[in-house]
């Protein structure tokens, strides 16, 4: 039993490792596809010296294996070109916008984790009420409205219309409230979402109907019985989640014009600044790869039973 | 076995006792990976199997489930191959680049026979399917064989329009023995045709079985776990148990003096014992042809 | 509260699961209204050309900023005019136009490029098994809008590369579906009988595999047309999908963000639409799944 789990755990550690470097080698392929290397990573207007000195270090005469080791290199020293717009370190211009972002995201997941849990227990507890049903239509709508648009209409109203709260920028908690509830919308509703399901089948199943027959108080129940069975799903979408937050961010970041790195990452995109948009791609990808193991081997770590299954 | 009436048939020209399907020290072991697959359909490892399927006749393979029974018919089928050992037809070695032509020539019927079709096409385009796969036949002469096949096995053809669920389990391995027919093969491998169905029906697509191999000339490897109608159909009889054989021979010495424990078990196993053929009652589906003409010893 | 009402109280909540169960009947209103939006969408995008009351790029200076109708506007323009005076419906059904032919080509291509990659991963296995599903695993966890986004500052935009963007988009959860269907299918009786019957592989895919597969594709492509229309018009409205002088639902809400203090219909008229498109063809793909009951689990991406 025990060989096994350690016989899962390298096997899952090992699929990550491959998806990590397909990730790093789709990325080296597609900068190659876009022509030549050097004006991509370069910009168009670097001077003959720099360019002579960027292709020697790439070794762009050498044969395209050299070339994608050296590139293994590069990213390995965390040395990924120079952003041809701050004119600095392409990585170190990614993590000076870090720090911004996961205050944004950190407390845009907070309130994501609490409302969701609690809105998806209450559609699941309280199936026909009127707050049941009011989760059930808020989870739909979280799902279906893009971000960008409830970012505008939460604008209007608290912004424009009630002038509460600022339209954009990064002074003080004031302007955090309307990204990070933007933000955690739909996340809410994705995590409301597998709440209810795995709550009502907890619900549903024998060990609630044993208890019930000894008399349990609800309550007692739902923290004892269902809580506990209900929270493998839930950890692991919480933990997609948190993988995913960085992209989550653009949109939100671009709306209320919060400089981290969503909003750095559009940007960039819009200038083309290939070195920083590359850099941004890496780290958030091995951010969301590691998430992803993290939560795989969490969540084999709490459910014994899924040892047995295939992938 | 009386050859007497034997209708004029293509390949029933030559000796009717000569092998047509031959297993030669045949190993098989499913890989790890399907082992679960090989679970569900019932198969494990073969060790050793020697068996011959003789022209015209039919040949009967008992065994427990488990015992490896549709491992051979896939085996025979091509479906899979043997870890060593040969398997002939008709004096050829059974090669991949001769699978093709051999699938013309051997043809299943298997045990379940609403799930041997597809359940979204028409019967009467399943049943010429092979014959558009194989040949490209002009539509008058696939109508005209499908019109033949179908007599053959006795539906009528109104059931050609209709859909699998449409139709009943009897009828429906009618029609999958139609589809074997219409390539006018040589062998028929019937895997447990007849226990998913029940007992009248049973009677019904034994008799034909029988009467296609009387008319056809065809081999049949009857392979079942029920006694009873291997007794009644077979004129030869293998014994399985565990993935090797046990006994074989003509189903005299089969069934009326078993020299294993394993068949003495499997014999004493058939309820109404006696094999319920000497003698079976009036009201039994497929009694009226045993115990007279098929062990006239007992009679 | 007494003990006795607790008890009851208790015991009806964990029951109402299983009534609710027997009165599955989904409200088929939604159902109608969602299924009547889109096919209205559809013939919206279809004739775009004829049923507009404007050309999109007409400018008209005299009626700049016009409200709509039921706030100060007139029946000139029903949903108003943009800061050029451009008909904001016009506009909307152009980029209705627009929105829906990357949506609809988008998932086309993506339910295309999954269910063969799935299929051919299902029938040769091994290392080409593997290899699909490596890059299945990649795309599932790289967010997509990262690798759009990458394509984007590489390739530049135009129409044809963004559908094929937006194509890639969704692949992998078709391939998985369809991976594991085909598993599940080939190993079917039919399919064997059809094998023993020398069928090739090509026609065993496409006339037993395929129809069998097909209502659990066709409820992946409802979730995939949903999401690939969030994602077209999130991608429109940061400036980086459909660019200028076309017009889509997302980048029609992109610059009416400028104009918000102003004019608030230009941004939120576009804005409703997608919102409303999104949630009818979750309602629709909700009721295809119900109706499947063989339906493939709901795999999160």
């Amino acid at each position: 039993m025990r060989r096994n789990t350690q016989k899962i755990f390298a096997s899952k550690i090992a699929r990550a490792l491959v998806t990590l470097v397909l990730m790093v080698t789709s990325v080296f392929v597609l900068m190659r596809c876009a022509g030549d290397p050097v004006t991509v990573l370069l910009g168009p207007d670097a001077t003959a010296d720099m360019r002579a000195a960027y292709s020697g270090e790439l070794g762009l005469d050498r044969p395209i294996l050299a070339q994608y080791l050296a590139y293994l290199h590069n990213i390995v020293r965390g040395s990924l070109g120079v952003s041809y717009v701050y004119r600095q370190d392409a990585l170190g211009v990614v993590l000076s916008h870090l720090p911004l972002t996961l205050i944004l995201t950190c407390s845009a997941l907070t309130l994501a984790a609490v409302t969701g849990v609690a809105g998806g227990i209450a559609a699941a507890v309280f199936p026909s009420s009127f707050i049941g049903r009011a989760c059930t239509i808020g989870t739909v709508v979280g799902l279906c409205v893009p971000s960008f648009f409830l970012a505008i209409v939460l604008m209007l109203a608290f912004s424009i219309q009630l002038n509460w709260l600022p339209t954009g920028g990064a002074e003080g908690w004031r302007s955090l409230v309307l990204p990070a509830i933007t933000m955690a919308a739909a996340s809410s509703a994705v995590l409301a979402r597998y709440t209810r399901v795995a709550v009502r089948e907890a619900l549903d199943s024998r060990y609630v109907l044993a208890a019930l027959a000894r008399d349990i108080p609800f309550w007692r129940i739902l923290i004892h019985h269902v809580l506990p069975n209900a929270a493998v799903p839930i950890l692991t979408i919480l933990g997609l989640l948190i993988g995913g937050a960085v992209t989550g961010s653009t949109v939100v970041e671009t709306v209320f014009s919060w400089p981290g790195i969503g909003n750095l990452f559009v940007t960039s995109v819009g200038n083309r600044d290939v070195p920083v948009v590359q850099a941004i791609v890496l780290l958030a990808g091995t951010a969301m790869i590691m998430t992803n193991l993290a939560v795989d081997l969490g969540y084999t770590w709490l459910d014994p039973r899924s040892k047995s299954s295939e992938t | 076995m009386t050859s007497s009436i034997e209708p004029p048939h293509v390949y029933t020209a030559r000796a009717s006792s000569e092998p047509i399907l031959e297993l030669r020290n045949v190993d098989f072991c499913y890989p790890a990976a399907r082992r679960s697959a090989a679970e569900v359909l019932g198969g494990s490892r073969l060790h050793k199997i020697n068996m011959i399927v003789r022209r015209g006749k039919a040949h009967g393979l008992i065994g427990e489930s488990g015992s490896g029974k549709s491992t051979i018919a896939k085996l025979l089928l091509g479906l899979t191959a043997p870890q060593s050992g040969q398997i002939f037809f008709d004096g050829e070695l059974l090669r991949p680049d001769r699978l093709a032509a051999f699938r013309l020539r051997v043809q299943p019927v298997f045990q379940s026979p609403l799930d041997a079709l597809d359940p979204i096409t028409p019967i009467g385009k399943q049943i010429i399917a092979p014959l558009l796969v194989n040949f490209n036949m002009k539509s008058s002469e696939c109508q005209a064989r499908l019109a033949a096949a179908i007599s053959a096995v006795g539906l009528s053809g109104e059931i050609l329009g209709k859909l699998p669920h449409q139709i009943s389990g009897g009828q429906a391995q009618r029609v999958n023995i139609a589809r074997a027919l219409i390539l006018d093969p040589e062998v028929l491998i019937c895997d447990e045709p007849v226990s998913a169905l029940d007992m009248t029906v049973q009677a019904q697509i034994l008799n034909l079985l029988s009467d296609l191999r009387e008319s056809r000339g065809l081999s049949l490897l009857f392979i079942s776990h029920d006694i009873r109608s291997v007794a009644y159909l077979c004129s030869e009889i293998t014994v399985l148990k565990r993935g090797s054989i046990v006994e074989s021979g003509s189903r005299d010495e089969v069934l009326l003096d078993p020299k294993t424990d394993y068949m003495k078990s499997l014999l004493e196993a058939v309820p109404n014992s006696g094999l319920g053929l000497e003698t079976a009652s009036p009201s039994k589906p497929f009694s009226r042809q045993i115990g007279r003409r098929d062990l006239p010893a007992e009679g | 509260m007494s003990t006795a009402r607790a008890r009851e109280w208790t015991w009806n909540i964990v029951r109402a699961s299983k009534d609710r169960r027997d009165l599955r009947r989904p409200p088929q209103i939604g159902l109608y209204v969602a299924a009547i939006w889109i096919v209205g969408c559809l013939l919206i995008a279809a004739l775009a050309q004829v049923i507009s009351p404007y050309h999109p790029a007409e400018i008209s200076l005299d009626a700049r900023l016009s409200p709509p109708l039921f706030f100060g506007g007139t029946l000139d323009h029903l949903l108003g005019t943009d800061e050029l005076g451009r008909d904001v419906l016009a506009r909307l059904i152009y980029s209705i136009q627009i929105s829906m032919l990357v949506a609809v080509g988008g998932t086309f291509i993506s339910t295309l490029l999954g269910v063969s990659l799935g299929f051919l991963a299902a029938e040769l296995g091994g290392l080409i098994d593997e290899g699909v599903m490596a890059l299945v695993d990649m795309q599932a966890a790289v967010p997509f809008m990262m690798t759009a986004l990458l394509v984007i500052t590489i390739f530049g935009n135009s129409l044809a590369l963004f559908v094929c963007l937006v194509g890639l988009h969704g692949w992998e959860r078709h391939a998985r579906i369809a991976r594991g269907l085909a598993l599940t299918a080939r190993n079917r009786l039919h399919v064997t009988a059809a094998r023993t019957y020398n069928a090739s592989r090509v026609h065993i895919y496409a006339r037993h595999i395929l129809p069998a597969c097909a209502p659990t594709i066709v409820v992946g492509m409802t979730l995939g047309l949903t999401e690939t229309v969030l994602l077209e018009s999130t991608l429109s409205f940061l400036g980086l999908g459909i660019q200028p002088p076309m017009s889509s639902l997302g980048n029609m809400v992109g610059f009416g963000r400028d104009y918000l203090m102003t004019a608030w219909w230009i941004a939120l008229a576009p804005g409703l639409v997608i919102a409303a498109t999104a949630i009818a063809l979750m309602r629709i793909s909700e009721a295809l799944r119900q109706t499947e009951s063989r339906s493939a689990s709901f795999t999160f991406t």
